[in-house]
Order: C-alpha cells, then sequence, then structure tokens
C-alpha cells in the first residue's frame, strides 16, 4: 500500500468502514510514514472541528413539530380550531345551515304538495273518478265549519265569475284540505283550502305581513298556491298561471 | 419526529434558509408518515428519512446539475502541508461559511458523514451513487473546507497537487 491508496481509502478508514485486511495494510503503511500518519490525524481532527460547530448550534424544532403535527392531525381539525377562535363565524355557520336544511326541506315539501294536487284535480275532476262530492251550499258549509276551526263564511270563497259546484275533504301530503270545484261554464277549477298548515305559527306570522303566492306547472297543470295569516290556497286548472293568481289573491283577501 | 433536528440542521446548509430548510424537513416528515408502510422494518429510519429529505432538496432546487468529475484516486491531497495544528478551536461561523461554499454533491456528503456520522455506503444508498463516488466527493469536500480554514497568510501553500 502506497501513500495515494491511503488517501483513497481514507474516508472508509475515518467513518470505520474497512475491512480488517485493507486496515492491517493501511496501519502498517502510515505506521512507517509520518506525511500519512499526520494526514489521517489531521482528518480526523477536521471532523471533529466540522461536528463540534454545527452540533454547537443551536436548532429549535418546535415550530416545526407543531405544524407537522397540526398536518398530520388534519387540516379540518386546524380549520374548527381557527373557526372556533370566532363565535360569531360559528353562529353564522349554524344559521346558514339551519336556513339552507329549511329551505331544502320547504321545496321538497311545495313539490310534493303541488304534484299531489295536480293528481287529485284529474283524478278528481277532470275524470270525475271520486262520488262523494256535496253540492249542496249548506253542505259544503258545514263541512268548512267542521273541519276548520276558524271557518271562513261559503261567501269569503266565492270566486267572480264562477259558480261553487261541489265540495269535500281530501289529503294532500298528510293535510286536510277542503276541496272546492267551481266552474266558469267552459271550464272546471280545483281550489283547496287548508287551515293551519305544518309550518305553524312561524309562517302564520310570516305570511300575515307578506302574503306569498307562487305558481309553477305540475302535470299539465298550473297550480297557484298562496298563503296568508295561517291560511293557505291552493288552485289547479288550465288557466293562465296569471289568472290564478289573481283568484289566490282574491281569495286570501277577501278571508283575510 | 427524534430525528427532526439532524434533518433540519442538514437542510438548513444544503438551502442556507432557514424557512426554506423548515419546509422541507415538514415535507419530508409529512412525506415519511404517508409512505410509511414502505419502510423497511429493521432498516435505518434515519438513513430513510435523510433519503426523502434529500430527494425533495433536489427537487426544490431545479437547479442545473452540477457536474463533478468523481474518479476515484484524483483527489490528490497528500502533498498540502497542514498548516493548522487544530481544528477544534474554530469559530462556528467560519466552519459553516466553509461548507456552505461548498458545492452541493460534496456539502451533503460531508454534512452526513461528519456531523450525522453516517457511513459512505450508506450515503451512496441515500444518494444513489456508487460508494467510490461517495469517498471521492468526502475527500473533495475536506479539501476545500481545509483550504478555506487555513489561516490566510499560509493559503497560497495549499494548492491543489502542489508539490512539496
Amino acid at each position: 500500500m502506497n501513500c495515494s491508496d491511503v488517501q483513497y481509502l481514507m474516508p472508509l478508514q475515518l467513518s470505520g468502514e474497512l475491512d480488517s485486511a485493507s486496515m492491517a495494510q493501511l496501519e502498517r503503511h502510515v505506521n512507517e510514514c509520518p506525511a500519512c500518519q499526520e494526514q489521517i490525524e489531521e482528518q480526523q481532527d477536521l471532523n471533529k472541528g466540522i461536528r463540534a460547530a454545527l452540533l454547537s448550534e443551536s436548532v429549535d424544532t418546535t415550530a416545526l413539530r407543531m405544524r407537522v403535527l397540526n398536518e398530520v392531525k388534519g387540516k379540518g381539525t386546524v380549520s374548527i380550531i381557527n373557526t372556533a377562535r370566532h363565535p360569531i363565524r360559528i353562529a353564522l355557520a349554524v344559521a346558514a345551515g339551519l336556513l339552507i336544511v329549511l329551505a331544502v326541506g320547504a321545496a321538497n315539501r311545495d313539490n310534493a304538495r303541488y304534484e299531489q294536487a295536480s293528481l287529485d284535480h284529474v283524478d278528481e275532476v277532470v275524470r270525475a273518478g271520486h262520488r262523494e262530492w256535496r253540492t249542496q251550499g249548506n253542505s259544503i258549509g258545514q263541512l268548512i265549519s267542521q273541519c276548520m276551526k276558524t271557518p271562513p263564511q261559503l261567501e269569503q270563497l266565492s270566486i267572480p265569475g264562477y259558480q261553487l259546484l261541489r265540495g269535500k275533504e281530501c289529503g294532500i301530503s298528510r293535510s286536510r284540505y277542503i276541496h272546492l270545484v267551481y266552474s266558469n261554464g267552459a271550464q272546471q277549477i280545483s281550489m283547496y283550502v287548508l287551515e293551519d298548515d305544518e309550518h305553524g305559527s312561524f309562517r302564520s306570522i310570516f305570511t300575515s305581513l307578506l302574503p306569498l303566492v307562487r305558481s309553477r306547472t305540475e302535470a299539465g297543470y298550473n297550480v297557484t298556491e298562496g298563503d296568508a295569516a295561517g291560511r293557505r290556497v291552493l288552485v289547479v286548472s288550465a288557466l293562465p298561471q296569471s289568472e290564478e293568481q289573481v283568484i289566490v289573491k282574491h281569495v286570501l283577501h277577501a278571508m283575510g | 419526529m427524534v430525528h427532526a433536528e439532524s434533518l433540519l440542521r442538514v437542510a438548513r446548509r444544503m438551502t442556507r434558509n432557514h424557512h426554506a430548510a423548515e419546509d422541507a424537513v415538514q415535507e419530508a416528515l409529512l412525506s415519511a408518515w404517508r409512505c410509511f408502510h414502505q419502510f423497511e422494518a429493521g432498516t435505518n429510519c434515519k438513513a430513510w428519512l435523510f433519503k426523502i429529505l434529500i430527494n425533495l432538496l433536489d427537487k426544490s432546487h431545479r437547479r442545473p446539475t452540477l457536474v463533478i468529475v468523481d474518479l476515484p484516486g484524483t483527489a490528490v491531497l497528500e502533498n498540502i502541508s497542514p498548516a493548522r495544528s487544530s481544528y477544534q478551536d474554530l469559530a462556528r461561523s467560519d466552519v459553516i461559511a466553509a461548507i456552505e461554499s461548498l458545492q452541493d454533491e460534496q456539502r451533503i456528503v460531508l454534512l452526513l458523514a461528519a456531523v450525522e456520522g453516517f457511513t459512505c455506503k450508506e450515503i451512496g444508498m441515500m444518494l444513489g451513487v456508487p460508494i467510490g463516488t461517495v469517498m471521492s466527493r468526502l475527500s473533495r469536500g475536506r479539501f476545500e473546507v481545509r483550504r478555506a480554514l487555513q489561516p490566510k497568510s499560509s493559503t497560497h501553500n495549499v494548492t491543489k497537487g502542489a508539490t512539496a
């Protein structure tokens, strides 16, 4: 082994990776070569100096550990923690969530009601499938009185230009309605009247301030619904929606 | 995260930027956590973490590859006369400056070997290079550090390949 071999193997000698045979040869050369011996000692010294200098440097990993732990726990957790520091945000988020739930629920219920009313009109008026109608005004008035806590007068349910033909009680979306059929000589229309609907007092208060009237088409017929002061009127017919809305507003106003 | 300090120490010297180093180590630890199923039980966990860190540092640097000709045995250091009797009393800032002046390939092997205590074989596996390449880079790195740490009055005597 010569000086070049020692230089080449020095990294392995410093890291303790030399096999015993190579180590023995290297030691024999170093013992006889003061220059190589000095080189090895200096390299060992240099290693110690580098190590001591860098290890004396303060390395604070506190912030790093926190960041990693937060990431591992999940960003959702961090987000919740951050949100929890702002009660107003929580309140707004909860309120927004409730509104969305209520709106979606109400929209679903409305759709089901409109569809059932339209189908009921088709079955029992267009196809005349139901036979248990009350046709006398007094009898229809009694039915209304029996079904509603604060029943309107029959005159309040009259529609200008239309004659009341018959009436009965029916169920739509799990609620009991009074179903009245009117005719203007050319066509028949259905009007469904409900008191104290499932939306309760909140809707009553709201609609007493601002009556709600809305229309859509279901099963080929226009359906117009109006709410005011805890009463609901629903008209199904082949009339234009604008005419239906006039009728609904008139009846709501008359009952108001 | 027992090796976080070692990882951060090396990353700081490699990036020369504390924030970049923290980001790299954070990503390395998270990658290790996500891919822990890939860790082979019984192998060196610290070396595995350093391998992940080095890969991330390589990607984040996006520098043109620094080409170093690694020819085993050509790092001719034997004729350099030692001008410093001891390196134990060096100022930390001088050592750091000397190490940071090295090229990336030399700096990483010197940090892994001298500071973190990895063997040449382990470093070769981490970097994906032959052990001879590691040895060559180590010799070259030590030579450059040694030259940078020489007293200025004697630097003219320290020349690669100078004859005694």
